[in-house]
Parts: C-alpha cells; structure tokens; sequence
C-alpha cells in the first residue's frame, strides 16, 4: 500500500479581498498519496491555487487540517513549517520566480545552501539537476538570458534540489507557448516515472492527460475524481 | 569742598557679574598708575557687533580725559573719527592728513568696515560652500527619488506609448512631478528654514547676551532658495522626463 | 548567514547604476556627518594640540580673561612667577607679555608688529628656523614675514619704538635690537609681522615698572598632576585664573559654540537623508521582488533569513556610502579648512576640521547603525510577506 503524502480534511479557506470575503475552499477532502501524479483541473478563480498553497503549507486553512507528511501544517510554528517546505515540498511556479541575479545552478543551489549543504555537493548536484531536466549547456546563465521553456526547467530543477517528497505546480505552463509546454509536460512525466510525487494545478488538459489523478474544481469544491 | 568722583559706565554683564549698581563707586587702575574711585553712574548693553559678541570681557565707558589720565597716556588716542564740512574732497583730505600726520594712517569709513568685516566674508565664504554641498546633497537625493520613479512607471510608460499617448505627454507627465515634489521640498525647506533661524536667534541672543539677529530668512534668500529648488527640479524632471520617453516601449517591457 | 550575504549583494548589484547613484547620496550624506565630526571639536583639538606642543601644561592668566584676550596683566609677574617656582611641583614658570610694537629698518616705513615679551632663554611659544633664540638684552627674534619685508637675518640690526610720534617725527621710545633668530610664531596669525624681545626690553621700551605679564605658563614636574597643581594655584591666588590646557579649552568654549551647533545640526541632518535613502531604495527594492520574496520564502528560506538578508543591503549600501564619504569628506574638509583658516587674526597653526580616531570610529558607527536601522522597515516587509496572498495576487 502506498504511503500518504498528503490529506486535506473538511478544509475551508476563506480570505479578504478588501472588506469582501471569498470562500475560495469549501469543504474539501484530498489525499495524495507516494507517486500519485495528481492534476487540478478548472476555471481562474476556482480555489486551485489555495488548494495548492494550502498542501504545501504556505497557507493555513481557516477550517479542517492538512497533514503534509505526517504533521498538522496549523500545528507547525513558522520556523518548522518553513523547513518542512525546505526539505520536502517543491514549489513550481507559473512565473518561474528564479533570481535574476544568480545563474542557472545558482537558483538551483539557493534551497541547498538554504538546507546547509556544503558548497561542493551542491553544486554537483545542481549541475546534475540542469543535467537531467536538459540544461546542462546552460549551467552558468542568467535566467534573462534563458527563455521562458528553459526557465521553467530550471524552476524545476530547483524544486527537485533537496530531493522533495512532493512537488507542487502552479500554472506551470502558464507563461509558455504549446510546444514548449508540452515539453514541460514530458518532463513533469518523467519525474513521475522516477518515483517524484507530483500535484499539478493546471489549466492545460495536455498536463493532465498522463496524471494518475484528476480533480476538477469549481467554486472552491471538488467536483469529480477520476483514476484514468 | 570735595571734587566730584569721575564718572563712568559700566556695560551690562560686567556690572552683573562684579555685583556692582548704578551709584556705587568702583577702583580702577592703569598699569603703572594708582588706583583711583570712580562712581557708576549707569550702565549700558554692549553694542550688536557681530565681531565681539562671544568675547567676555568687562567693559566700561570713561570720559576720554579720565581714561588718559587712568593709563598714563597723555594726550595720547587711538584714533579720531573724522566729519568733513559739506562739498569737502575727502580723498584730498586722506592725502593731507597721511602727509602731515607721522605714522597715521587716514582711512574712509567704508576701508575700516571692510577690513573689521572680514571675519564675516570668510563666514559667508564658509556658508557658501556648506550651501553648495547641501544642494548636491539634495540633488542626488532628487535624483534618487526620480530614478525609482522612473523604474516603477517605465512599464506603466511603455504601455501608454503603446496605445497612443505621445512622447510629449509622457515628458510633461514625469517633469511635471518631479518638478512638483521639488517644489514641495523647496516650500517645506523654506518652512524649516524659518522655524531653525527662530531657533537659532532665541538660542544664540540667550547665549551672548545680545539683540543681534545671527540667522535671518530674508526675501531674496526666500526667493534664491526657491528659484535653486526649481531649477533643480527643472533640471532632474528633464532628464527623467527624457528617460522615459526615449526608451523604447518593447525594451521598457523587458525590464 | 554567508548565504544571506551573497544574496544581498548580489541582489543589489543586479541594478548597478541605480545602487551607485543611492551610494553617491549616502556618500555626501557620510561626506557631511564625517566633516562635522571633524568641525564640533577640530578647533578644540587643534588648539589643545598648539597649547600641548610648548610643553607648558598650566596657564596663569588675569581674572575673568583668557591668554591676549584683552590688556588685562598680572602685575609685578617676576615676583608672581617666583612665588610659584618655589613649589616643588612646578619645574619652570615664564611670564610672556604682548604690546603693539613698531619696527622700521633704515630707509623703511615703519610697521606696526605685535611684540612678545619672555624671559632671555626661554621661547615657549617659537620654533625657530634660523639663528638662536633670545640670550641677552638688545635681542630680538623676529617671524618670516617681517624678515622678508626688511630683508634681515640673524646678526642684522632692527629699529623698534612705540608708536611714531607726529610731534616729533620718529617711533616713541626707539631703541636698536640686533636679530638673533627668525622664528615661527606659535599663536601669530598668518601673514601678520610678529617679534619677540626679552621681557626685560619690553618693559623698558613700553616704560614700565610694575613687570606686567599677559600669562604665566607652567611646566610641572614630571611627577605632578597639573590640575591638581592649576586647582591648587587657583585657591592661593584669587587675583588670577589658573587653567590646566583641558581647562582652558573648556573655558574658551562658548566661542566655539557655533561650530558645535552647527555641526550638531548638519549632522543630524546627513543622518537623516542617509536614513531616508537607504529606507527608500530598499522599500522599493523589496515592492519591486514582491513575488520573488513570497517564492523564497515558499521554497524554504526562513523569516529570520530574509530580514538578514535585506538588512545586509542596508548596511552594505551605508557601508559603502561610509568608505566613499570618508573619503570625500577629507577632501571637502580640506576645503572648509582652507576657508575657515583664512579668519582675520587666527593662529596659523589652528585647524577647524581635525580628524579624530574615536569620533571618526563615531561618525562611522551612526552610520552603519543608521544604514541598518534604515533596513529594517523593508527587511520586516519582506520577512512578514503573506506568501499566498502575494502568489494568489500575482497570477490574478
């Protein structure tokens, strides 16, 4: 039997919008199990990202838990939170948000040396990281001088850095054109075929074709689930 | 009958200071003279004379006679102002005097201010070059200010350009608030400036004891000030105001 | 800690020009406070400095004076300085006298000087440059400027009086002195024609016989505290003012009191504006990488890690102000210096911007406490950023 990774129960997450409050979560009940490969598919404004933020433990639920690995994330103080994302959650985002002003394995290295590995290890596994997502020409550039395809791969190269037990991805080819999306898509396969847990958040159906679980979201519920 | 005592005046602080009123009769000795009394017989603020207000010396006024007689000096003085009558060429007078008068040297007024007013060019020197450095100072701090101005509207800037708005428009929009916030600055400037040179009089005429104004926001300096502010706004505001129209819009969105 | 470092600085000069144009203004702010710094005490320091070199650590002056302040003299000085020598403490006390005195050489117009008077073999307040100091009456040692307006050295003869009488045509009271020395005055202002004779020939030439002194100065022995000699001296004389040299500066500090203010209050201000330009180029930097700060900080970088890190870019941007400023600010006191020096009747040796260790180690101190206390607003901002709320933001 698989091990669960993470579950969300009764989970609600109300926030402001101004004096507004929206419900972007009602109510949700999830599990994600090793090796799931699990995508959310649904319309903008849906609650899909809350949902995300919430498995990984950047955001707090206003109602129900979450267990990320075995631990209440309203449990956790800030400091245990923030290292439990350090050490096992990947965050991928639609806009990359690598630091301009470090080169490819640098981004790579930052959760590393975050993590206190020492300098050399790091970078051997950086480059090995570039290496297996197809950037090892690329080792030593600028994302600006990188294009969108290229930065994504490096974000998830970064994610993959202190060898998570979870990655989550938002929008991840938001920001790309159908071809190099789709190559993003092979990727995110790949690492699924090598054993990586995998929670996709997505518009793109192209995404969510090979997941092993699909949710569809609409208006802060899970509407269907699906074991192709 | 006994002779009148020689009068003399005594100047404020000297009569605070030596616990000595108007009435009282004081013993004054030259340097190789006796000691003789004179009475006070009243006292005075000591003139608003920039050159000598943080000496703190005693002073007193005697009748020229008096003081002679006290130091020892016969009919010695150390200098005679001069009134010449009506349509008299003074610089002739200069001339005669300083041939007939051995070792005198006749001076105009204006040669004697300007030369007991030195200490105070070299002042104005010095708050000169402070003020040169100030308005560097302020400058690059305008700059500053400007430049994160411009990064943030470089976008919002390309964006306008892109649906029409003319270069034109885009100069005046960044000129005109940079010119704006130096106007403001300038104006609270001006504020502060007048509330510190209140500060600075109240504070100094306590200290030494005098009328004198030791810092003043005149109207020319009023308008100096302003017209320096603005034209550093004028200045900075053209070279934001040329920053954001000369990028070009597809480069502006790259940053 | 060192990776906090490295991202700090890399993340600042990511925008080279406008980190060099935010360190140009905190280097003229630094520029400033280290120039006040130098102003508030410089001319204290330099004076003390003047008063330490003459190796006379306590002055003796007339009551409510200071040293040439006014005409003031202590009367009978020789028996005064006697009374005073007799005190093992005290190893060597000279009377000095000042008076206008004129000087004229053959075929030369007469010109006034201002005259020193001191005991034959001693010259605390000279350095001499040629010759010797004053041995025996009929001596004179005169300073350069009046050297190269009559054209004397050593060995030459001066005619010095008091002023010239229009009755009679001449100097009152002349008599022929021969130079032994020419020598740097001390306490003379620049380009002003100064002498010295012996204290016994001034008071013949001024006519008197009551042996004034303007001031006494006191060598203690080696062993002894000169202000417990000066506080001692003050209590068995109460005619006189007795100044240890601290003393002495403190008395004659309410001359100075502009400078303090004024120094005070640039300073306060250069603080003020490095304060607003750091707080200002960082809250912006921090508005600017909203989402790479909620990124980071999803991916694991730590509160505490993210307050370093911005708070490093506050002090690296001061610290570099602070080199640069100290730098400029040598330069511009120089400046002020040369300007400030040229008051009328100053001392040439005086400076008004002394650099002194402890407060340069001050000024450097306010303002790498002021560059870091300027970071913490925008390293709090970026540290409490609400991670979701800033990614949900983003993508809407």
């Amino acid at each position: 039997m698989k091990s669960v990774v993470a579950e969300a129960r009764a989970l609600h997450r109300t926030y402001m919008r101004g004096d507004t409050p929206v419900r972007a979560i009602r109510g949700i009940d999830i599990t994600i199990q090793a090796a799931d490969y699990v995508a959310i598919l649904g319309p903008s404004g849906c609650g899909k990202s809350t949902l995300l933020n919430l498995l990984g433990g950047i955001d707090i639920p206003t109602a129900g838990s979450v267990r990320l690995l075995g631990h209440d994330t309203r449990e956790l103080s800030d400091r245990r939170l923030t290292r439990l994302r350090l050490e096992k959650v990947g965050f991928v985002f639609q806009r990359f948000h690598l630091l301009p002003a470090l080169s490819a394995a640098e981004n790579v290295e930052l959760p590393m040396a975050e993590a206190g590995l020492p300098r050399p290890r790091r970078r051997a596994r950086a480059e090995d990281l570039l290496d297996y997502v197809g950037l090892s020409h690329r080792v030593d550039h600028r994302p600006g001088q990188l294009s969108g395809g290229e930065m994504q791969r490096v974000a998830i190269a970064r994610a993959l850095a202190n060898k998570p037990a979870l990655i989550l991805a938002d929008e991840p080819t938001g920001e790309l054109d159908q071809d190099t999306g789709a190559e993003i898509g092979e990727l995110f396969l790949r690492l699924n075929r090598d054993g990586t847990t995998l929670v996709i958040v997505t518009h793109d159906t192209s995404l969510a074709r090979p997941a092993t679980v699909v949710h569809r979201m609409r208006d802060g519920a899970l509407q269907t689930e699906a074991k192709p | 009958m006994a002779q009148p005592l020689p009068e003399l005046l005594l100047e404020n602080r000297t009569a605070v200071n030596l616990e000595i009123s108007i009435g009282d009769t004081v013993w004054i000795s030259g340097l190789d003279t006796q000691e003789r009394p004179f009475v006070v017989v009243g006292t005075y603020r000591r003139p608003a004379d920039p050159s000598t207000v943080t000496l703190r010396d005693y002073r007193a006024t005697f009748h020229l006679s008096d003081l002679q007689e006290l130091l020892g000096a016969g009919d010695r003085v150390d200098r005679f102002s001069v009134l010449l009558r009506p349509g008299a060429s003074r610089d002739a007078v200069i001339a005669e005097i300083d041939r007939l008068a051995f070792g005198a040297d006749a001076l105009a007024t204006e040669k004697v201010a300007a030369a007991t007013s030195e200490t105070f060019r070299v002042v104005s020197r010095f708050h000169r070059a402070l003020a040169g450095i100030t308005i560097t100072g302020a400058a690059v701090f305008l700059l500053c200010l400007v430049v994160l101005k411009l990064e943030e509207r470089r976008l919002e800037g390309a964006s306008m350009r892109d649906v029409g708005i003319s270069r034109r428009t885009l100069f005046l929009w960044m000129f005109s608030e940079t010119l704006v916030m130096a106007g403001i600055g300038t104006a609270i400037g001006l504020v502060l400036g007048w509330v510190g040179s209140a500060l600075i009089n109240a504070y100094f005429r306590r200290l030494y004891d005098t009328s004198m104004a030791f810092a003043r926001v005149t109207e020319e300096l009023a308008l100096l000030v302003a017209f320096i502010g603005l034209a550093t706004g004028v200045v900075v505001g053209t070279l934001a105001g040329l920053g954001l129209v000369r990028s070009r819009s597809s480069r502006l969105r790259q940053l | 800690m060192s990776n906090a470092l490295s991202l700090a600085w890399r993340t600042l000069v990511r925008r080279p020009r406008r980190l060099l144009l935010f360190i140009a203004g905190v280097t003229v702010a630094a520029a400033v406070l280290i120039d006040m710094v130098m102003l508030a005490e410089g001319l204290q320091r330099s004076l003390s400095d003047l008063l330490e070199e003459t190796g006379y650590q306590v002055r003796v002056v007339p009551k409510g004076t200071l040293p040439f302040e006014t005409e003031a003299a202590i009367l009978h000085s020789t028996r005064v300085a006697a009374a005073f020598s007799a005190d093992p403490r005290i190893a060597d006390v000279v009377p000095l006298w000042g008076r206008t005195i004129y000087a004229s050489s053959p075929g030369a117009e007469a010109v006034a000087t201002f005259g020193y008077g001191a005991p034959a073999g001693t010259a605390p307040t000279l350095r001499l440059r040629v010759g010797r100091t004053l041995e025996r009456l009929g001596e004179v040692v005169i300073n350069r400027d009046l050297a190269e307006r009559f054209r004397l050295s050593p060995g030459d003869s001066l005619l010095v009086g008091l002023e010239p009488d229009p009755a009679v045509g001449a100097l009152r009271s002349r008599r022929v002195v021969r130079v032994s020395g020419v020598a740097d005055f001390m306490f003379a202002a620049a380009g002003s024609a100064t002498l010295a004779l012996t204290l016994e020939d001034l008071w013949a030439l001024a006519g008197t016989t009551s042996e004034p002194a303007a001031l006494l100065m006191i060598r203690v022995a080696a062993d002894a505290n000169p202000y417990a000699v000066a506080r001692e001296l003050r209590g068995r004389d109460t005619s006189v003012d007795v100044y240890a040299i601290p003393e002495i500066i403190e008395a004659a500090g309410d001359r100075l009191t502009y400078f303090q203010q004024l120094s005070l209050v640039l300073g306060t201000v250069s603080l003020g504006v490095a304060f607003l330009l750091v707080t200002t180029l960082l809250t912006l930097s921090v508005n600017e990488r909203w989402g790479e700060v909620a990124a980071l900080r999803a991916l694991g970088v730590t509160r505490g890690r993210m307050l370093a890190q911005v708070a490093w870019q506050g002090l690296m941007i001061s610290a570099a102000g602070t080199v640069a400023g100290i730098a400029a600010g040598l330069i511009i006191a120089r400046y002020l210096d040369g300007i400030l020096t040229s008051f009328p009747g100053l001392p040439v040796n005086l400076s008004f911007f002394v650099l002194d260790r402890n407060d340069a180690l001050l000024a450097i101190g306010l303002l790498v406490v002021t560059g870091l206390l300027a970071g913490l607003y925008p390293a709090w901002r970026a540290a409490s950023v609400n991670i979701a709320a800033v990614l949900r933001e983003e993508i809407e």
